[in-house]
């Protein structure tokens, strides 16, 4: 196995569009994390009297009065849209003191990896290009040669992909702890950090995104050599969620309890799921008080695990059975 | 170097593969003794390339099993890792080099790095690619990727090599260079499977060949054996009358053919050289005198040719050769008894 695990790196780290995906990801989290900041930071325009007295004007609120109810009200109506402003200012301000905590480490950590889809995607697309390619260059032949046992190979190359998913986290993790390092280096506006983060759950939630990326990786597995094909799981993927949306869309026409609950055991709703009840224990900002998926039955979270491990579980059975009797035509 | 006693290291019994409702491969029983060089002829779609990729365990049998060392091939069997095979139209990473290719595919293997880093240029070298070592196999040509995947073979020196048309695409130096290390694989012990178009090769090279059509072998043994089995007698007469007399006690294995330049008339008897000294015998007795008794032998092509045309323009051939189908044999007018003192041959080999 470690034979195949050292050939599976010289051979990747050669591969340029591995690479340049990787870059990407991490160009795009980068991009979204000082995005992010830059919204964050920014205050409301100060209340200016003369625009807002042209907007009144302009607004029609005025038509219909006399000149003397128009000198009368207009003092009145500009001293409460500053009001209205000072407070929205003072809310946004307080807003401020919290959200911007998440670009600071260890928040910045979570604020990078918690949310973003484009690792996901990323590697998704990683390991249909990983194992697809066998079959678009008809290496499956040396490579099972070489490998002698089958599922030796498929190991072999999911354990290639879990690393890589690993790496992929650790370089975003790192580069948030770069990107918070810089903020302050440059004397960005960053309140003291009052929030701090929940090791436990944090770690949980680290664990559940690679437990994910890992389902999903073991799903584009699977449908790769079931088809033999690095581009068609990536659409079989999108068909495949949009039935979901299908499914779960079913209940609003026969209502009831058991069926409106099947969608808590599809993947994306069991994933989502876990994934918005740890980050919400997690403390990270941006995290705490996301929308949980409806949940007509009451599952416990280490179901919901279990319903993701099984999707997995399953995908993998599928990849097995599949690399071990598939005939090799290539 | 070979070694007629010791276990075969392939052997197939009743190996069949269907795909789809055709018959890739019908029945084949084959035993390739360890050691030398064993060929593996037929046409175009004979089911040659799906029998070795039944027995590099890529395809699953529909009937049948095939060993290799003993041991059951399947898919994933570890047996698999212990052969060294060139499967037709090789393929490697594009975008990886020659040289990085051998080490992807070497470290799979198993093969320590240490051995590997030597190991690699030294293939490279004896297949002709140290130039390109370090160029990316996605801009080789056919024969460049034949060359590469040879280097693969040779790389960790395996005791079985399987090899589909390894001289394809290669031009008449890389040919011989191909058929040097073919005979040099041998010579090192190594039994080399080689399934191939080429006839001059097998001439060469093999030490045994089986003769696959439709999925069946319709001849295997030793190219000389094959040769011999397919001689005819060449019987010519000073007259036609004598022909005629002749073939009317020769039977069917008699048939006219052309005298030649020193006239006459003139018999081709479909019988081995061996029999030469028991026709001129019969012929003697019925006082019938040749002018000339000579054994005409067959090329490897024209036998290869006979063999695997189609049925109806070689049925004769075909019943007599197809071990699924034995013929009945027609009664020997030339049958010597037992204790019949060997009569001199008249003629010489020609």
């Amino acid at each position: 196995m470690m034979a195949l695990l050292r050939a599976d790196w010289l051979r990747l780290r050669r591969r340029r569009d591995l690479w340049v995906i990787f870059v990407l990801v991490l160009l795009i989290g980068g991009i979204g994390f000082i995005a992010g900041y830059r919204t964050d930071v920014q205050d409301p325009p100060p209340f200016d009297r003369a625009q807002a007295e042209q907007d009144l004007e302009q607004s029609g609120y005025f038509e219909g009065m006399s000149q003397e109810e128009i000198d009368a009200a207009r003092p009145q109506l500009l001293a409460d849209q500053q009001a209205q402003a000072e407070a929205d200012l003072a809310a946004r301000n307080d807003e401020q003191l919290i959200s911007l905590q998440k670009y600071e480490f260890p928040q910045s950590i979570l604020a990078m990896i918690g949310l973003g889809i484009a690792p996901i995607v990323a590697l998704v697309l990683i390991a249909t290009l990983v194992i697809g390619d066998e079959f678009r260059f008809g290496t499956v032949r040396t490579s099972l040669l070489a490998a002698g046992n089958r599922r030796r190979f498929l190991v072999s190359r999911l354990i290639s992909l879990v690393a890589m998913t690993v790496g992929l986290y650790v370089a975003l993790a790192l580069l948030a702890v770069v990107l918070s390092f810089v903020l302050v280096v440059i004397g960005a506006e960053l309140p003291p950090a009052t929030m701090p983060l929940h090791p436990g759950p944090a770690l949980a939630l680290v664990g559940t995104e690679i437990l994910s990326a890992t389902v999903l990786i073991a799903l584009a597995a699977a449908l790769t050599v079931l088809l033999r094909s690095g581009a068609l799981p990536l659409l079989i993927v999108v068909l495949g969620l949009l039935l979901e949306t299908f499914i779960a869309a079913l209940p609003v026409f026969w209502p009831g309890k058991l069926l409106s609950g099947v969608p808590q055991f599809f993947l994306t709703n069991a994933g989502r799921t876990l994934l918005a009840r740890i980050g919400n224990a997690t403390g990270a900002i941006g995290m705490t008080g996301q929308e949980v998926p409806p949940a007509p039955i009451d599952l416990a979270l280490p179901f919901v695990v279990a319903i993701v491990v099984a999707w997995g579980l399953l995908f993998l059975v599928i990849a097995d059975r599949r690399i071990r009797t598939m005939d090799v035509t290539e | 170097m070979l070694d007629g006693a010791a276990p075969p290291v392939i052997e197939t019994r009743g190996l069949r593969k269907r795909f789809a409702g055709v018959e890739a491969v019908a029945g084949i029983d084959l035993a390739v003794p360890p050691g030398g060089v064993y060929g593996f002829l037929g046409p175009n779609g004979a089911g040659k390339t799906t029998t070795i990729r039944l027995l590099l365990g890529l395809l699953r049998p529909s009937g049948g099993v095939s060993r290799v060392f003993g041991e059951v091939v399947e898919p994933g069997a570890p047996v698999l890792s212990r052969i060294g095979a060139l499967i037709e139209r090789p393929a490697f990473y594009p975008y990886l080099s020659a040289l990085e290719n051998l080490a992807v595919f070497g470290t799979a293997r198993g093969i320590p790095a240490d051995v590997l880093t030597g190991r690699t240029r030294e293939v490279l070298d004896q297949v002709g690619l140290a130039a390109v070592a370090r160029r990316k196999a996605g801009g080789f040509s056919t024969g460049m990727l034949q060359r590469l995947a040879l280097a693969l073979v040779l790389l960790d020196r395996p005791r079985l090599v399987i090899l589909d048309e390894p001289t394809n695409g290669l031009d008449p130096n890389g040919v011989v260079d191909v058929r040097r290390l073919i005979a040099g694989m041998a010579a090192s012990g190594a039994t080399v499977f080689l399934s191939t178009h080429v006839l001059p090769e097998v001439e060469q090279l093999c030490n045994r060949v089986a003769i696959l059509r439709d999925g069946v072998v319709v001849a295997e043994g030793a190219p000389g054996s094959l040769l011999r089995e397919n001689d005819h007698l060449f019987v010519r007469f000073d007259t036609p009358s004598e022909a005629r007399a002749a073939r009317a006690l020769l039977g069917v294995a008699a048939t006219e053919t052309a005298a030649g330049p020193n006239g006459g008339a003139a018999l081709l008897v479909d019988m081995p050289a061996s029999r030469a000294s028991s026709v001129n015998r019969t012929l003697a007795e019925a006082s019938l005198h040749p002018a000339e008794l000579t054994i005409r032998r067959q090329s490897l092509e024209a036998i290869f040719r006979e063999l695997t045309a189609e049925p109806e323009a070689s049925a004769t051939a075909d019943d007599r050769r197809t071990p699924t189908a034995p013929p009945a044999a027609p009664p020997d007018p030339l049958a010597i008894p037992p204790d019949a003192p060997p009569a001199p041959a008249a003629g010489s080999p020609t």
